[in-house]
């Protein structure tokens, strides 16, 4: 009896160990980018300590600024342009293809696996030599949409999958428009795969540095800046503005999971 | 000039999908006080037939009236009815409030009406208790009474049922059968009743709709419908029957393979024959009388009633439904299986 129960806490406490090293795994980097932005020795901030002279800078650096508004344009245009198109193209397979969907599903789902930087440079020389448009930010969102296209397609079709059909010819036999029957029945029970497609588009187009670089040239984004920073040593900044973001997110999930929460006795 | 009087009229529809007529050429008439059933084995059109009352298909050809008027080209939403689904179809992420209130929002109505109608639908589907819950959190019954309210509060021109009961476990559905038969009867207004299940299609509707292969066999009250199929078809399947090879010289029936001949009430034209016994009308009679000599190889009992499983000397096998007696044959019993020869349905023998 008691070698079973000393078994029980000895695993009990292995599976807890287990879990904080792999948080601390997951979140070391993350840590490590407020110490530094908040440190007066931003290259080994331990001990941390505080000092906001960092976030004072970065509110008066115009690039960083202009960087981060940018990223933001492109990254929230790129992803209500790919899950709007990855939704069609989830309708259209699951609804009108029959024994062709998967043929289709491969295609849509193709450009995953073109790298980034071919996509990049090609999008560029694409865009000039057949449009005649210079490299600006809605080629940006262009070329940075076919790049998140395929993510979209595939979150929403597995979402989208298991969707009865029908749920929208209950609702329009009870007199909906089939519009009406969209919004009030198909949406509220595919959200969670929109809202997806939506999060994974603007961290994807936020995030992606080639895509930008090649199609935007002197525009600064966000990557394309802390790329350029390497280069000339590291600014406290860069740090602020990470540290800033990584804040934002983390406020985000909290809200999605209070809320989360808050339904759970309406389960979809 | 079509007569457009019927409260409902189906009128000559067809729907092919390509090469395949899923319905051929389909003429119902359905009056107001009518719960009709529409009955047919699966693949047989009945669902189509359905879809094109409710609108959510169009025919090929033929008309469809309501009241008079032409819906043919009415989309579904503008044709002011109801609709059941087998699966329910109720929307999860809505309680049983919002789900009976979703049909009166569409259609505009005031919040006063609204709250009037769902009082109503509480009060007569038995929901008290139940309208702020979501549908996952209802039983398979309550999640058919929301179902059928979602159908009904708007006061629908007709209701449209599509098999219902099939996912319910047998009690409920003998119990949910006679509710919507005393529903219908309340509201006045036609109750369209898809159904594979001969029993359900007897037990409720007025009159019966039989339809095979993409056409109407049979159109009649249920009982006409159940005591003189018309067709071999109709014969086989409202109700339970047993078919018999026969052949007729004009006055007599034989049946070669079991050596039994009998004299039918109507002459009958020569020929090979099919005759159609229903189960229930056998008479099991003493070892050694005339009849086909049978022996009991097993007995089911059925409450009121009882099913024997027999087999004849060529060792097929017969049902015969009999009420349950005291003093019945038991397993192993020799009888001698007869019928009353008015009572069976002979038809030319099918190609």
């Amino acid at each position: 009896m008691d070698s079973m129960s000393l078994k029980d806490f000895a695993a009990k406490w292995t599976m807890g160990l287990i879990l904080i090293t792999a948080y601390v795994f997951l979140y070391m980097p993350i840590v490590h980018i407020l110490f530094a932005s908040l440190s007066n020795h931003p290259n080994f901030p331990y001990p941390p300590n505080f000092n906001p002279k960092s976030y004072v800078n970065l509110a008066t650096n115009s690039i960083y600024q202009s960087a981060f508004v940018n990223s933001l344009i492109i990254a929230s245009c790129t992803a209500v342009l790919s899950t709007v198109m990855g939704f069609l193209a989830t309708i259209g397979v699951l609804r009108f293809a029959g024994k062709r969907a998967l043929f289709y599903a491969v295609f849509f789902a193709g450009p995953l696996f073109v790298s980034e930087i071919l996509l990049g440079i090609s999008s560029m020389s694409l865009y000039y030599l057949v449009f005649g448009l210079q490299g600006n930010m809605v080629t940006a969102i262009i070329a940075n949409s076919v790049h998140c296209f395929s993510f979209c397609f595939l979150i929403m079709a597995a979402m989208l999958y298991k969707y009865d059909w029908r749920m929208n010819e209950a609702a329009i036999v009870c007199g909906a428009t089939p519009f009406r029957a969209f919004l009030e029945v198909m949406l509220p029970l595919t959200w969670s795969g929109i809202m997806g497609s939506l999060i994974v588009a603007f961290v994807l187009a936020l995030n992606g540095l080639d895509i930008s670089f090649y199609l935007l040239g002197a525009t600064p984004t966000m990557p394309s800046v802390a790329w350029g920073a390497l280069r000339y040593g590291v600014k406290p900044e860069l740090y602020a503005l990470s540290t800033i973001i990584n804040a934002a997110v983390f406020l985000a999930i909290i809200v999605l999971f209070l809320k989360a929460r808050n339904t759970k006795t309406a389960p979809v | 000039m079509t007569d457009t009087s019927a409260y409902i009229k189906i009128d000559n529809v067809s729907r092919h999908y390509g090469p395949v007529k899923a319905l051929h050429n389909l003429s119902i008439d359905i009056a107001k006080h009518e719960f009709i059933a529409i009955l047919g084995p699966s693949g047989s059109g009945k669902s189509t037939l359905l879809r094109l009352i409710a609108g959510l298909d169009r025919p090929s050809e033929g008309r469809i009236f309501f009241k008079g008027q032409d819906v043919t080209a009415l989309p579904p939403h503008k044709r002011g009815i109801g609709m059941v689904f087998q699966e329910f179809l109720l929307f999860p992420h809505r309680t049983v409030r919002e789900n009976l209130a979703f049909p009166l929002r569409m259609t505009q109505e005031t919040p006063a009406k609204i709250k009037d109608r769902l009082d109503w639908a509480e009060g007569i589907l038995s929901l008290n208790g139940l309208m702020d819950r979501y549908p996952n959190q209802l039983s398979g019954g309550q999640q058919q009474r929301v179902a059928l309210g979602r159908g009904l509060v708007t006061n629908p021109t007709l209701l449209l049922l599509d098999e219902p009961l099939a996912n319910l476990d047998r009690e409920l559905r003998q119990e949910m059968e006679v509710e919507i038969r005393r529903y219908q009867k309340q509201l006045g207004i036609p109750f369209i009743y898809v159904t594979h299940n001969q029993e359900e299609a007897l037990s409720m509707s007025d009159r019966v709709a039989v339809i095979n292969k993409g056409k109407l066999e049979a159109l009649g009250e249920r009982q006409e419908i159940y005591d003189h199929p018309n067709t071999p078809f109709v014969a086989r399947f409202v109700g339970r029957a047993t078919r018999f090879d026969g052949v007729s010289d004009g006055t007599t029936v034989n049946i070669p393979e079991h050596g039994y001949t009998f004299s039918p009430s109507a002459p009958v034209a020569a020929g090979r024959v099919s005759v159609f016994v229903k189960n229930e009308r056998f008479a099991l009679g003493a070892s050694g009388t005339p009849g086909i000599a049978c022996k009991v190889i097993d007995v089911v009992l059925r409450g009121p009633f009882v099913e024997f499983i027999l087999e004849a000397a060529n060792k097929a096998r017969i049902i015969a439904v009999q009420p349950k007696r005291p003093d019945m044959h038991a397993i192993g019993a020799e009888i001698a299986l007869t019928w009353d020869a008015n009572l069976a349905h002979i038809f030319p023998a099918e190609a």
